[in-house]
């Protein structure tokens, strides 16, 4: 199989039609260089990130916000400290700890059906998920602030997605512990109007 | 993602992308298309990986776009007989290499794309399994199936 796959090569005047494409294609969406009302993703260079991991930490300052959610045994602290300048705009400069060493997902198999879990509560959510379907749990905080749960697919394959939103509606943070992002998360993006300037997304299973 | 990234990743893992999807769907003119779809979406999206997930993410993107290809088209399986399917012969292959690419694509898609993934393209079960989101017991069954139906075919 190795010498007949060797073999197997791309017609190179279409890889070469393919790249010219690709450099000289516009880019459908706005920069990655974030406003000032908008979170500053481009100083974080956002990797996957094992759910482990502390995902951004840059400069000290002033606090100027600072959520935390807890569910499950698992922590989320977000804190939003002062303004930097990036490449001559200034953005804001955040850190965000995803703590999951304990505790346990928001999505569970049992008995071959498919479940919300929330802090003990179990909801079966197998017949309104699907590869385009999901659920959708929000909480508010007393700053205005969202945090959001959408769970999708199917008992064999299926994904959590966080998001978090300031007071202003504005996307902090979207996670999902799905290598791309399925249909039903994308779905559920275009559904409540969120335009993250960057996913995080995770190979870690059941990191949510 | 800047242009320049996706170019980069282009120039690495186009030929291994394209591989893959050929041994997928089969087809030269499908396997370009997927590559290409795989490529112009990662310019539009706002994601990043670590450099030592790209290929493994890229892979998994490009099994997404076959699983699409698949189900969207009306295609009949192909008639490995015709003179069309010659053309997917490439440059260089030998009586036997086309006798080995007429098999691997006689087999049924479910077990020749693990065959491919692990004996080709290297890949463990674990990795496998999460390329083409089934568990390791099912990558394991259907390597084993596949294999055993390839021998038998290919001593014939």
């Amino acid at each position: 199989m190795k010498d007949t796959f060797d073999k197997v090569v791309m017609d190179e005047e279409r890889q070469e039609e393919i790249r010219a494409a690709l450099i000289g294609k516009k880019r459908a969406k706005k920069t990655w260089l974030a406003p000032l009302v908008a979170v500053a993703a481009a100083i974080a260079v956002i990797m996957i990130v094992p759910y482990t991991r502390e995902v951004v930490v840059r400069a000290a300052g002033e606090i100027l916000r600072n959520i935390t959610v807890i569910h499950n045994g698992r922590t989320l602290k977000y804190t939003e400290e002062s303004e930097i300048v990036v490449d001559g705009k200034t953005v804001r400069n955040f850190t965000l700890d995803y703590n999951v060493e304990s505790g346990y997902s928001y999505a569970q198999v049992k008995d071959n059906r498919l479940y919300f879990v929330l802090d003990d509560k179990w909801t079966d959510i197998t017949d309104v998920c699907s590869e385009d379907k999901y659920i959708r749990y929000e909480e508010k905080g007393d700053d205005g602030s969202k945090f959001i749960i959408y769970i999708g697919g199917t008992v064999s394959d299926h994904g959590v997605m966080q998001a978090l939103l300031d007071a202003d509606g504005n996307c902090i943070s979207v996670i999902c512990n799905q290598d791309e992002l399925p249909k039903w998360a994308e779905k559920a993006l275009k559904d409540d109007k969120i335009e993250p300037n960057f996913v995080m997304t995770g190979t870690g299973g059941n990191f949510l | 993602m800047k242009n320049e990234d996706v170019v980069r990743l282009f120039d690495l893992y186009s030929n291994d992308l394209y591989k893959f999807a050929v041994s997928y769907l089969g087809s030269k003119h499908d396997a370009e298309d997927v590559v290409q779809e795989v490529f112009a979406k990662l310019l539009d999206k706002h994601m990043f990986f670590e450099n030592r997930n790209e290929r493994a993410y890229l892979m998994t993107m490009t099994a997404n776009k076959c699983k699409d290809h698949l189900k969207s088209s009306s295609r009949a399986d192909a008639d490995l007989e015709s003179e069309e399917w010659h053309l997917q012969y490439y440059e260089g292959f030998t009586e036997r290499n086309k006798a080995v690419f007429d098999e691997l694509m006689r087999l049924e898609e479910q077990f020749r794309v693990p065959i491919y993934l692990h004996y080709y393209a290297g890949y463990s079960y674990k990795e496998i399994s999460r390329i083409l989101k089934i568990s390791e017991s099912a990558v394991a069954v259907r390597i084993n199936r596949g294999k055993e139906r390839l021998r038998i075919r290919l001593e014939e």
